[in-house]
C-alpha cells in the first residue's frame, strides 16, 4: 500500500534535471513491479516540478487507493472471478499482484500465485499476509499430495468408519493407533479433480480393528464464478482386521452460491455399501444423504459454518432402516499467521423401520463434537492435533456408547506447478 | 574508515565537477549518494532506495556503490536484491559489507555460506559488538548442522537454485548445496553440483570457473568434453 505517499505535493524549488533522474528511477521500478519505489521516486520528482511524475504518481496512488483495487476485491468476495481478473489486469500495484495471486491460487496455479507474491511482498504492508499465502501457494497447484503421520488413543475403537452400529454394543476398550495417511489429487483440467486418499491404522492391541482405507474420487467441478457446480463419484474399499471389509459407490451432486459474506449451498449424494463379511450383510444397502449448508464469513479470521441435514438409510434388514435428521454448527479460525482452530458440534435424531425383538422401536439422539488444531511448523509441514466426542442415546440400551478420539499428527503438504 | 573514504569520494567528484567542467553541468551523483547516506542513517531505507537507485544509474557511480545498496535492501527486508547486489559487487572487501553479507546469507537460510563469511570476519577481526554477533551466528549454524543433514536438504538447495533465472544467485545455492554435501558420508549428487556450478561461474566470468572445470574435463564424465572447451575459453 502506497497511501502515505499519496498526500498533496507541495512543489518546491523546481530542478528538471534532479526531478528527470528521480522519475526514471521511478519508471525502472514500476518496470519490475516495484510500485512503492517507484511512488517514492514519482513524490521525489513531484516535489522537485515534474508534472509527469506528479500524474504516475497520481496514477498509482488512485490504483492503490482504490476504487479499483477495492472494487475488485469485491468481485473475489462474490466469487465474480473473471471479472474480477480484467479489472486486476488494469492495475500493477503490490494489492493487484496480491489479489491476483488468490486468484491463482482458487485456480489451483500454485506457481502463478507464488510469481504474484514475490511481487507483493515488496510492498511492506502487504509483505505478512503474503508469507502467509506463499506458505499455502507452496502447497497448491494442479497436482498436491499430504502425508500424514500421527496416532490416536481411542475409547471405542470398535467403532470404525462404516462400522453398523453392533460395534457399540460391546463393551468399549481403549487402544491407542499408529496411522499413515495420504491423500492425493491431480487437475488435468480446472474442471477435472481425480483423487485419492489411502488411511492406515495399526492398534496397539486390538489387532482385529487394524484398518485401511482406500477412497477414490473423480469430480467434475465448475468454480469459475459465484456458482459452483459439482459432480462426484467416489469409490471406497475398506479393510478391517485383514479382511476384505466393505465397497461402497457414491455420487454427490453439490452447488455453492458465493454471495459476499455469505456462502449458501445444497448437496445430495446417494451411497451404495455392499458389506464383504457375512456378519454385516444385514446392513447392506444405500444411504441418500440431503444437505443444506451456510457459512458466514464473520471476519477475515473467522469463518461461521451451520448445516441443516437428513438421511434415508435401507439396509437389508429394516431394524437398521432409518430417517434421520440434524444440524452441525462449526467455527474455523485463524488467530495466528501460522495457527488455525477449527471446531464443530453437531447433533442429529434417527427413527428406525423395524422393531427390535421385544417389539419397541428404535429412536437415536446423536451428539458429536470436534476441535482441531493446525500449526504450520514450515512451509511444507503442519502440526496437527484434534479431539472428537461422540455419545448415543438409545431406545435400546444396546446402542448406547460413547467414544473420545484424541489424535496428533505430522502432515507434509507439497503442491505444483 | 568507510565513511572516511565516501567522504573523499565525494568531495573528489564534487572537486571535479566544479573545478574543470565549471557549474554549468556538475554531476549530481555526489548529492544523491550523501542523501542516500543520510536517508540510510535515518532510517529511511525506501528513500535511501530511491537515491542509491539514481546513483547507480548514473555513469559515475561509484565502484562500491554496493557498501549501502546492499544493506538499504537488506533493511527493506528485501534480501535476494540485496546479495545480488553483495555477489556483483567488485569494490574492495570491507567488514561492514561483508557482515551485511553474512547476514543476508542467514536470512536467505544459506547457512553455511552464512557460517563461513562469519568465521572469516572473526578471522579478520571484528570490533566486540559485532565479533560476538559473528559468534552468536556461528554457534547457532553449528547447533543447527549438529547432526548430519539428510541428502534431501541438498536436493532442496539444488532445486531452489535451478528455479532462480539469476546466475549469481542461483550459483549462491549451488555454492550452499555443495557445503553441506560436504558434510555428508556419502555424497550423492557431487558431479552435479560441480558442473552447474562450474557453468553459472563461466557465465558470471568468475574465476572459479576454473578449479572446478578441471577435473570434470580430466575425469571423462559425461561432461568432460565440453568442460575441456569451456577450458579452452578461459582467459
Amino acid at each position: 500500500m502506497i497511501a502515505d505517499l499519496c498526500t498533496p505535493i507541495v512543489v518546491a524549488s523546481p530542478d528538471a534535471a534532479d526531478a528527470a533522474e528521480y522519475a526514471a528511477a521511478g519508471d525502472e521500478a514500476r518496470a519490475v513491479g516495484d510500485v512503492r519505489i517507484a511512488a517514492v521516486a514519482y513524490r521525489k520528482a513531484a516535489v522537485l516540478g515534474d508534472k509527469r511524475a506528479a500524474q504516475k504518481l497520481v496514477e498509482l496512488c488512485s490504483h492503490d487507493t482504490e476504487p479499483a483495487l477495492q472494487g475488485a476485491v469485491g468481485l473475489i468476495a462474490r466469487g465474480e472471478i473473471d471479472e474480477a481478473q480484467a479489472a486486476l489486469a488494469q492495475l500493477d500495484t503490490p494489492g493487484a499482484h496480491f489479489f491476483r495471486a488468490v486468484i491463482a491460487l482458487r485456480h489451483h496455479e500454485g506457481g502463478q500465485a507464488e510469481r504474484e507474491l514475490e511481487i507483493a511482498a515488496r510492498d511492506p504492508a502487504y509483505a505478512p499476509a503474503t508469507e502467509t499465502m506463499l506458505r499455502i501457494a507452496r502447497r497448491s497447484g494442479r497436482v498436491e499430495a499430504m502425508l500424514f503421520a500421527g496416532g490416536e488413543v481411542d475409547t471405542n475403537p470398535q467403532l470404525v468408519p462404516d462400522t453398523p452400529p453392533t460395534g457399540a454394543t460391546a463393551t468399549p476398550t481403549t487402544d491407542e493407533n499408529g496411522q499413515l495417511a495420504m491423500t492425493a489429487v491431480g487437475r488435468p483440467w480446472e474442471w477435472l479433480a481425480i483423487r485419492n486418499a489411502v488411511v492406515w491404522r495399526k492398534q496397539r492391541t486390538l489387532h482385529e480393528f487394524d484398518y485401511f482405507g482406500e477412497n477414490a474420487q473423480v469430480a467434475l467441478e465448475d468454480d469459475r464464478g459465484p456458482d459452483h457446480f459439482a459432480i462426484r463419484y467416489d469409490f471406497d474399499y475398506d479393510v478391517l482386521g485383514g479382511a476384505s471389509y466393505l465397497i461402497a459407490h457414491r455420487g454427490t451432486i453439490a452447488y455453492r452460491r458465493e454471495l459476499g459474506t455469505w456462502d449458501v449451498g445444497a448437496s445430495y449424494a446417494i451411497r451404495a455399501r455392499d458389506f464383504r463379511r457375512e456378519t454385516e450383510a444385514a446392513f447392506d444397502g444405500s444411504v441418500q444423504t440431503g444437505e443444506l449448508a451456510a457459512t458466514l464469513h464473520a471476519t477475515t479470521t473467522l469463518d461461521v459454518d451451520a448445516k441443516l441435514f437428513g438421511w434415508r438409510e435401507h439396509t437389508d434388514d429394516p431394524l437398521f432402516s432409518d430417517w434421520t435428521s440434524g444440524a452441525q454448527i462449526g467455527l474455523r479460525s485463524r488467530p495466528r499467521d501460522r495457527l488455525r482452530l477449527a471446531a464443530s458440534a453437531a447433533t442429529w435424531y434417527s427413527i428406525y423401520d423395524g422393531l427390535d425383538p421385544n417389539g419397541d422401536q428404535r429412536r437415536d439422539l446423536h451428539g458429536e463434537g470436534n476441535g482441531e488444531v493446525e500449526v504450520d511448523v514450515a512451509d511444507n509441514v503442519l502440526a496437527v492435533a484434534a479431539v472428537t466426542a461422540a455419545v448415543n442415546e438409545s431406545t435400546i440400551d444396546d446402542f448406547d456408547y460413547v467414544k473420545l478420539v484424541v489424535r496428533i499428527g505430522l502432515a507434509f503438504a507439497i503442491g505444483g506447478p | 574508515m568507510r565513511a572516511l573514504g565516501v567522504a573523499i569520494f565525494v568531495i573528489g567528484l564534487c572537486a571535479s565537477a566544479y573545478g574543470e567542467g565549471g557549474p554549468a553541468s556538475p554531476s549530481s551523483t555526489p548529492r544523491h549518494l550523501l542523501a542516500g547516506v543520510r536517508a540510510f542513517k535515518a532510517a529511511h531505507y525506501e528513500e535511501a532506495l530511491v537515491e542509491l537507485r539514481v546513483v547507480a544509474r548514473a555513469k559515475d557511480a561509484p565502484d562500491d556503490l554496493a557498501f549501502y545498496l546492499g544493506p538499504t535492501l537488506y533493511k527493506l527486508g528485501r534480501y535476494q536484491e540485496a546479495l545480488g547486489v553483495f555477489l556483483g559487487s567488485h569494490a574492495e572487501r570491507d567488514t561492514l559489507t561483508d557482515f551485511y553479507l553474512a547476514q543476508t546469507y542467514y536470512r536467505l537460510a544459506l547457512y553455511r555460506s552464512a557460517r563461513a563469511a562469519f568465521a572469516d570476519l572473526r578471522t579478520r577481526g571484528l570490533g566486540p559488538a559485532l565479533d560476538g554477533a559473528a559468534a552468536r551466528y556461528v554457534d547457532e549454524v553449528d547447533r543447527g548442522y549438529a547432526k548430519i543433514p539428510e541428502p534431501v536438504v541438498v536436493d532442496v538447495y539444488i532445486a531452489q537454485a535451478f528455479a532462480l533465472s539469476d546466475g549469481r544467485l542461483a550459483a549462491a545455492y549451488l555454492e550452499e548445496a555443495r557445503q553441506i554435501e560436504e558434510l555428508l558420508p556419502e555424497p550423492h549428487r557431487r558431479d552435479e553440483i560441480a558442473w552447474e556450478l562450474a557453468r553459472r561461474y563461466v557465465a558470471l566470468g568468475d574465476a572459479r570457473a576454473r578449479a572446478l572445470l578441471e577435473p570434470i574435463a580430466a575425469g571423462g564424465g559425461p561432461h568432460a568434453t565440453e568442460a575441456a572447451d569451456m577450458l579452452a575459453k578461459l582467459p
